[in-house]
């Protein structure tokens, strides 16, 4: 986007009662054309809001963030520059460049970049804060010369990478990718001294378009996909399995197959981080066990799940894969070497993702990689992304063993089940977050939370949050469910309610029901339901109490769940909070 | 050439319609001030890759005296 464009993007008019995002931009320069990229790429990826950027005083960053009023705002920005550390750092100020003056120089930037860090924490604990460490090249202020790096410039930047590794830490911090952003501008294009010097703004106009983007994508980063379904013949490993057989295969660079090897440990470090990865390949399925039992293969088999192995249409085997996983197509990912089986599946599933491995082409796998890194980026691992897989294996096994038993009733009693409800003001609870926010199928409404309005909704003296986790003699499930509501007049009034698919047809809804009927000693529960065109399961459990339209407030009575509920078969223990109890 | 221009005038002074921006002086077009000069100044320089100061647009003054300086500066292009 160059800057007549950016301009335009702003002009346009806002949609009529959109959302509003309100960001701060903090800035030691004059803001300019930094606000105009990051107000249109913002509006560019969150079509349907108004986007307002507030800035503050010129020259004087560590004010700005000081004086920032964060209840007034949904996103902070804070873009930091050398200049702002020291103004000897810059050239809009004369202060002094001789050797002298280094270390005091250094020592400066020092101390600003502790005041900076308790700024950051300051604004963080409010509100979503992104962080843009110095993208600008230092000036030629040491006596070693522009291609030897000093020791005081060593210096310089071990302060600034302990700062930036002191706020990454923070929960609400978003620290701008140093790598990511040396690959989108060079350095050399970043500076304009020109400008810088006359208008107080140091930035090329390239590079401030750069910055826009890379922050708005920051702020408005897409929900990271869920699972990968590979091929495996000239993907996970060279060679057609069916041709040279299970030692015939490799992925090693002595038979020139180092690009299958990389991948399949791509393939290891995503299913290590929770997301699923399942096989579709056309091949016999004992040829294709005996190849994944091999020991050397970079990736256990246990990591992926389901593996399907057929003669059938690839689009076939990713079917059953999105039915056995319970996940929509749009949250996958589709690979295989075959660019007629990548047509075929995208075909069938226009909605999916779907790449043709480059199997002989270096440069392009790179990118690849890249990309699907990014395509399941998180900003942190939960307890549950280390069980998921073996959580799907569980409700295979749960399902399975369901369909061999005369009754339900009896197949939940002898399943050992065991709930654990929490209640309370969750508010540092990541996996709820998570939950809420990634949860398509048993949702109430579809709402989703950003970090500042999830901290919002639990300022409301009377708002509460509960967690279910659920294991039983299958495995463990893990955190699967989140209720979201206020007390009021002797009834809930439920906000949220998502229940992750793995934990379908256990009964867990009507568990739940019963556990906010009995814990708050409610009449009634008021659901703020609304039809998401996804949303068919809850739907589905909700027309089992109705007796009209649920669309809108469905309001549920304690005799009439207890008339309409099934037989609620597993143990339940409760960790209440201590701020549980509302007066 | 002209419409290029216009379209870079009307992008920083979006309130202003084409006719105000050919008839007035730069002073007296609605939304003007030290911020949007800076910001037509850089939008000049990435359109044509004219560079200039505030001091110089302001004493071209009007929308026909930079695009006589602007096409002096491109040849024409």
């Amino acid at each position: 986007m160059n800057l007549i464009e950016a301009l335009e993007y702003v002009n346009r008019p806002s949609p009529k009662s959109a959302d509003c995002v309100r960001i701060f931009l903090a800035c030691g320069s004059t803001p300019l054309h930094v606000e105009t990229f990051l107000n249109a790429n913002l509006r560019k990826l969150c079509p349907t809001s108004r986007i307002e950027v507030k800035t503050g005083l010129f020259g004087d960053l560590v004010g700005n963030l000081e004086r920032l009023q964060p209840h007034d705002h949904d996103a902070l920005v804070i873009l930091i520059e050398w200049s702002d550390l020291d103004s000897r750092l810059g050239v809009r100020n004369l202060g002094g460049w001789q050797l002298e003056k280094l270390p005091d120089t250094i020592k400066s930037a020092t101390l600003r970049l502790r005041q900076l860090s308790a700024a950051v924490d300051a604004g963080a604990r409010v509100l979503p804060t992104y962080v843009c460490l110095p993208t600008l090249p230092l000036p030629p202020l040491f006596y070693t010369g522009t291609q030897i790096a000093s020791t005081f410039e060593f210096n310089l930047r071990a302060s600034v990478a302990l700062f930036a590794e002191e706020i990454s830490q923070h929960r609400h911090v978003r620290v701008v990718s140093t790598q990511h952003l040396d690959e989108q501008s060079p350095l050399s294009k970043r500076f304009d001294p020109r400008t810088e010097i006359t208008q107080g703004f140091p930035y090329s106009t390239f590079h401030t378009s750069v910055l826009g983007q890379v922050i708005a994508e920051l702020i408005c980063r897409p929900e990271p996909k869920k699972g990968l379904i590979t091929d495996l013949d000239d993907t996970m490993w060279s060679g057609i399995l069916g041709e040279v057989g299970v030692e015939g295969i490799t992925w090693n660079s002595d038979r020139n197959a180092q690009i299958h090897g990389i991948y399949q440990q791509f393939l290891a470090s995503l299913a290590s981080s929770g997301v699923l990865i399942g096989v579709a390949s056309k091949n016999e399925p004992a040829l294709v066990e005996a190849a994944l039992r091999r020991n050397d293969l970079l990736i256990s088999k246990d990591s992926m799940f389901p593996i399907e192995a057929s003669w059938g249409r690839k689009s076939e085997s990713v079917k059953g894969i999105l039915r056995r996983w319970n996940v929509l197509a749009d949250s996958v990912i589709f690979i295989d070497d075959s660019a007629m089986e990548v047509a075929e599946v995208q075909a069938a599933f226009p909605e999916m993702e779907c790449l043709v491995f480059p199997k002989n082409d270096y440069g392009a796998m790179w990118k690849l990689l890249t990309h699907l890194r990014d395509r399941f980026a998180k900003t942190q691992i939960l307890e549950e992304d280390s069980v998921r897989v073996q959580s799907i294996r569980s409700s295979e096994a749960f399902r399975d063993s369901s369909l061999d038993q005369c009754s339900m009733d009896d197949f939940l009693e002898q399943a050992e089940g065991h709930l654990t409800f929490v209640a309370g003001k969750l508010v540092e609870d990541k996996r709820a977050f998570e939950l809420v926010n990634k949860t398509n199928q048993f949702n109430l409404n579809g709402k989703r939370y950003d970090e500042r309005a999830w901290s919002t909704f639990f300022n409301e003296p009377r708002a509460r949050a509960i967690t279910v986790s659920y294991e039983d003699k299958f495995g463990k499930l893990g955190k699967i469910a989140v209720m979201m509501g206020k007390v009021e007049d002797g009834r809930f009034v439920m906000d949220s309610w998502v229940m992750s698919c793995r934990a379908f047809s256990r009964r867990i809804e009507y568990h739940c029901l019963q556990y906010l009927f009995e814990a708050f000693d409610i009449a009634e529960i008021a659901f703020q339901v609304h039809t998401t065109g996804r949303n068919g399961p809850i739907l589905e459990l909700l027309k089992g109490f109705a007796e009209g339209p649920i669309e809108g407030p469905f309001r549920l009575t304690r005799p009439c769940f207890w008339k309409k509920a099934l037989k609620m078969p597993h143990k339940v223990l409760e960790e209440a909070l201590a701020e549980w109890k509302i007066d | 050439m002209e419409d290029r221009l216009m379209r870079c005038f009307s992008s920083v002074f979006p309130a202003a319609s084409r006719d105000e921006i050919s008839s007035q002086s730069l002073e007296e077009i609605t939304g003007w001030d030290s911020l949007r000069v800076v910001t037509l100044l850089a939008v000049l320089d990435e359109q044509f890759g004219v560079q200039m100061e505030v001091p110089d647009l302001l004493e071209l003054g009007t929308f026909s005296a930079i695009k006589e300086f602007v096409l002096q500066r491109t040849n024409g292009q």
